[in-house]
C-alpha cells in the first residue's frame, strides 16, 4: 500500500493544474487575514480584539481550503479518466480496492497537510497583523485549538469524497478504459 | 519459463459476443503474431488476458494465473495496449517513474528502459508534446519497466518510422532470444510475416487458425502471410479449423 500511495503522492505533485486550487487557497489564507485586520483597527467595526483570532483563523482556512482540496482531486481523478492514465494504473495493481484505498489515503493526507499549512500560515499572519494594531496574542482561549485541529480534519474528509466516487466506476471492471 | 495460456475464453457484451470459446497457448522464447480483421476481438481478447474485463466464462493465465492474481504484475508480464495513456503534462520519465513505484521498480530501471528506447535525451520533455512514434516508445518502455518474462504488445510498429520499424524487430527477435513470450497484435503483415514465428489468427472472436508460419503455410495454397490471411477471413469463406487449435505444444 505504501508504494501504492507513493504512486499518488508522485502524480499529485507532478500535476500542475491541481496544485492550482491548493496555492490559491494557501494564498487566500493570508490574504483573507490581511484584509480582515486592514479593514478594521480598534476602533473600526469589526472591532479588533484578542477574541478576533479564533474567528480569523476559521474564516482563513475554512470552507476555502475543502473547496480547493477537493478540486484538487476532482481533476486528478477525472484526469486518470481524461488522460486514460488509470490504464496503467490498473496494469500495475489490478486489485481495484487497493487503487480507490490508496487514493483514499492520499487525498487525506493532502487534506490533512494543506488544512494544517492553511492554519499555519494564517495562524502566522494573524500574530503579526494583530501585534501590528498593539492587540495582545491570547492563543490559549477557547475556539483557537478546536479550529487548528477541526480544518485539517475536514479538509481531509472533503478531499476523499473525490477518489470515493472513483468507487463506482473502479471496482467493476472499467470498460470506460477502452472506449 | 513464462506462458501464456488461454482456455475456452467467452466474452459477451450484452447480446454481442466479442470472444467465443477461444483456446491457445503460447510458447516461451518465440515471437506469436495475433492477427484478425478489424472487431474480430483481437483487443478484447488482451483486455481479457491484462485483467482489464472479466470474461464471462473460460480463462487466460500467465504462469497459470490469471492476471488479476499475480502479484507485481508488471514483473511478469508488460503490455503495450495504447501509446497515449500517459498525462500530457507529465515528462516522459516522471510518467514512469509513477509506473514503476506500485512495483517498487527502482529508478535506475527507469533510466535503463528509457535509453533501451531510445528517449533518454527526451526524457525530461512533457509527454504532450512527444510525436506518435514517441509516445509508442514510451508506453514500450513501460511493458519493459518489470524487466518481464512475457510481453503483450497490441500494434507495436503503429507510429514508428522504418527505422523505428527496424529497430522494433530487433529488440523483438532479441527479447525472444532471451526465451522471452512476445504476443504481438498488428494489421501490418508484413511487417509481421518477417518477425513472428508463430501466429494466431481470429476472426468473429473464433480462433480460425494457430499455428507456427511455417506449418500454416505449408497446409494452404497461399504463398503468404497477407495471403493466408485473406483467404481465412475474407467474406462468408471460412477456413476449416485446424485439428488441433493449441498454438503449439509447451515442451
Amino acid at each position: 500500500m505504501r508504494a501504492l500511495v507513493s504512486a499518488e503522492l508522485l502524480k499529485l505533485r507532478s500535476t500542475r493544474s491541481a496544485w492550482i486550487p491548493l496555492a490559491v487557497a494557501l494564498a487566500m489564507a493570508v490574504i483573507a487575514v490581511v484584509a480582515t485586520t486592514t479593514a478594521a483597527g480598534p476602533d473600526a467595526s469589526p472591532h479588533l480584539s484578542p477574541a478576533v483570532l479564533p474567528g480569523l483563523l476559521r474564516a482563513s482556512g475554512g470552507q476555502l481550503v475543502d473547496g480547493a482540496v477537493l478540486l484538487c482531486w476532482i481533476v486528478l481523478s477525472a484526469g486518470e479518466f481524461r488522460h486514460r492514465t488509470a490504464v496503467t494504473t490498473f496494469l500495475a495493481e489490478p486489485n481495484r480496492l487497493r487503487v480507490v484505498s490508496a487514493k483514499l489515503i492520499t487525498a487525506a493526507l493532502t487534506g490533512a497537510a494543506v488544512g494544517l499549512l492553511a492554519e499555519a500560515l494564517s495562524a502566522a499572519t494573524s500574530a503579526a497583523a494583530l501585534s501590528a494594531h498593539h492587540v495582545p496574542l491570547a492563543w490559549s482561549q477557547p475556539g483557537v485549538l478546536g479550529t487548528v485541529a477541526i480544518v485539517p480534519l475536514l479538509a481531509a474528509c472533503t478531499a476523499c469524497s473525490a477518489p470515493a466516487s472513483d468507487c463506482c466506476c473502479a471496482i467493476p471492471p472499467p470498460h470506460w478504459a477502452w472506449h | 519459463m513464462s506462458t501464456i495460456a488461454v482456455e475456452a475464453l467467452t466474452k459477451r457484451y450484452g447480446t454481442v459476443t466479442a470472444v467465443s470459446d477461444l483456446t491457445f497457448e503460447l510458447a516461451p522464447g518465440r515471437i506469436t503474431g495475433f492477427l484478425g480483421p478489424n472487431g474480430a476481438g483481437k483487443s478484447a481478447t488482451i483486455r481479457l488476458l491484462l485483467g482489464l474485463a472479466a470474461p464471462t466464462s473460460g480463462r487466460a493465465t500467465i504462469d497459470g494465473h490469471p492476471y488479476r492474481e499475480l502479484r507485481d504484475p508488471l514483473r511478469h508480464i508488460g503490455a503495450l495496449i495504447d501509446p497515449n495513456v500517459f498525462h500530457p503534462g507529465r515528462s516522459g520519465r516522471t510518467a514512469l517513474r509513477i509506473a514503476a513505484r506500485p512495483a517498487r521498480i527502482p529508478g535506475q530501471r527507469v533510466e535503463e528502459v528509457l535509453e533501451l528506447v531510445g528517449l533518454g535525451g527526451a526524457a525530461h520533455r512533457r509527454a504532450g508534446g512527444y510525436s506518435q512514434g514517441m509516445r509508442q516508445r514510451l508506453a514500450l518502455a513501460a511493458a519493459l519497466l518489470g524487466d518481464p518474462e512475457t510481453l503483450v504488445l497490441d500494434e507495436p510498429a503503429n507510429g514508428l518510422d522504418p527505422e523505428g520499424v527496424h529497430w522494433l524487430r530487433g529488440l523483438l527477435r532479441g527479447l525472444a532470444a532471451e526465451g522471452r513470450t512476445v504476443f504481438v497484435s498488428s494489421h501490418l503483415l508484413a511487417e509481421l510475416a518477417q518477425t513472428v514465428d508463430d501466429v494466431v489468427i481470429i476472426n468473429q472472436g473464433r480462433l480460425v487458425a494457430a499455428d507456427s508460419m511455417a506449418e500454416l503455410l505449408g497446409r494452404t495454397t497461399a504463398t503468404s502471410l497477407e495471403g493466408f490471411f485473406l483467404d481465412a477471413t475474407s467474406g462468408d469463406a471460412r477456413p476449416a479449423r485446424p485439428a488441433s487449435t493449441r498454438a503449439r505444444s509447451l515442451s
